[in-house]
């Protein structure tokens, strides 16, 4: 602690320290002295007492905002834990869809191969006859009757 | 005489001494960390302003929140004024505060008990 914010009040209380010290000083100077002594006392105590007194209203005021801070700081942390869950049950949806539509494409993929294939097969049978009616005529003439003789 | 302005920053007031106008004014926020080196140059301008003053300083002063070595900063200026007055300059200390900031009208209170100068309170 340095002196800077009460340097009259220090220089004040050197002096009179030394003025002590020196002594030699009559019952009137002593007198004059003391009284000055108390004078200044009563001043250093008056600004004492109101400087503590805003020092107390201060800390008063700081624990009021730190208080509040602490309050929202619980709501925050409060509405922080919501979101999460929140960001968590969305995560958790976002891969089940994700999930079903790998599964449909899984199926469609299926769906479509089938498809070609019975698109395929049909193809074949259908160049078939039409080789036969259109352009082996003969062939298939003997074809029908083999049936019929097999009947 | 000079003129002394400061603008205002988050943790100093604003300050205009201008005895040119008659404006003699602090307001703001005053938490600087060294308030000693702030209001040096504010006690070493009223020290040189007292020494041959305008007919009537009226010194206004409007905080809105201040650190305790603030106000041994204010109390030094006040006992400045104090002396002026004792000295038989017309001197009046106005302070201005916010009408529903109880501690700061208590603690202009405060300083009025402290003080021999005519010191105004002004509810705004």
């Amino acid at each position: 602690m340095n002196d800077k914010y009460f340097p009259e009040e220090t220089a004040f209380l050197e002096e009179a320290r030394a003025r002590a010290e020196r002594g030699g000083l009559s019952a009137d100077d002593w007198r004059s002295h003391y009284a000055q002594l108390v004078e200044n006392y009563d001043k250093l105590l008056k600004v004492v007492q109101v400087l503590t007194h805003q020092a107390t209203q201060l800390e008063s005021k700081m624990e009021k905002v730190r208080a509040q801070l602490e309050l929202q700081r619980k709501a925050l942390s409060h509405e922080v834990e919501g979101l999460e869950r929140q960001i968590e049950y969305q995560q958790r949806e976002v891969h089940k869809k994700v999930q079903e539509r790998d599964d449909l494409y899984e199926r469609m993929g299926k769906t479509r191969m089938m498809l070609i294939v019975l698109f395929a097969i049909l193809l074949v049978i259908v160049l078939f006859v039409f080789y036969y009616i259109f352009i082996d005529t003969e062939r298939m003439i003997k074809f029908v009757k083999t049936i019929r003789n097999l009947e | 005489m000079r003129n002394l302005v400061i603008e205002p920053t988050s943790k100093t007031p604003k300050v205009i001494l201008n005895a040119d106008l008659g404006i003699f004014e602090i307001t703001g926020r005053s938490i600087p960390e060294d308030a000693i080196g702030f209001y040096r140059k504010v006690l070493d301008w009223i020290e040189e302003y007292s020494k041959s003053p305008l007919p009537e300083t009226v010194f206004k002063f409007q905080l809105e929140y201040f650190n305790t070595s603030s106000s041994k900063c204010l109390l030094d200026i006040f006992r400045k004024l104090e002396r002026m007055h004792k000295n038989g300059h017309k001197v009046q200390i106005r302070w201005h505060y916010d009408s529903d900031d109880e501690d700061m009208a208590e603690t202009g209170q405060d300083y009025q008990a402290l003080l021999d100068v005519p010191f105004e309170l002004v509810p705004v």
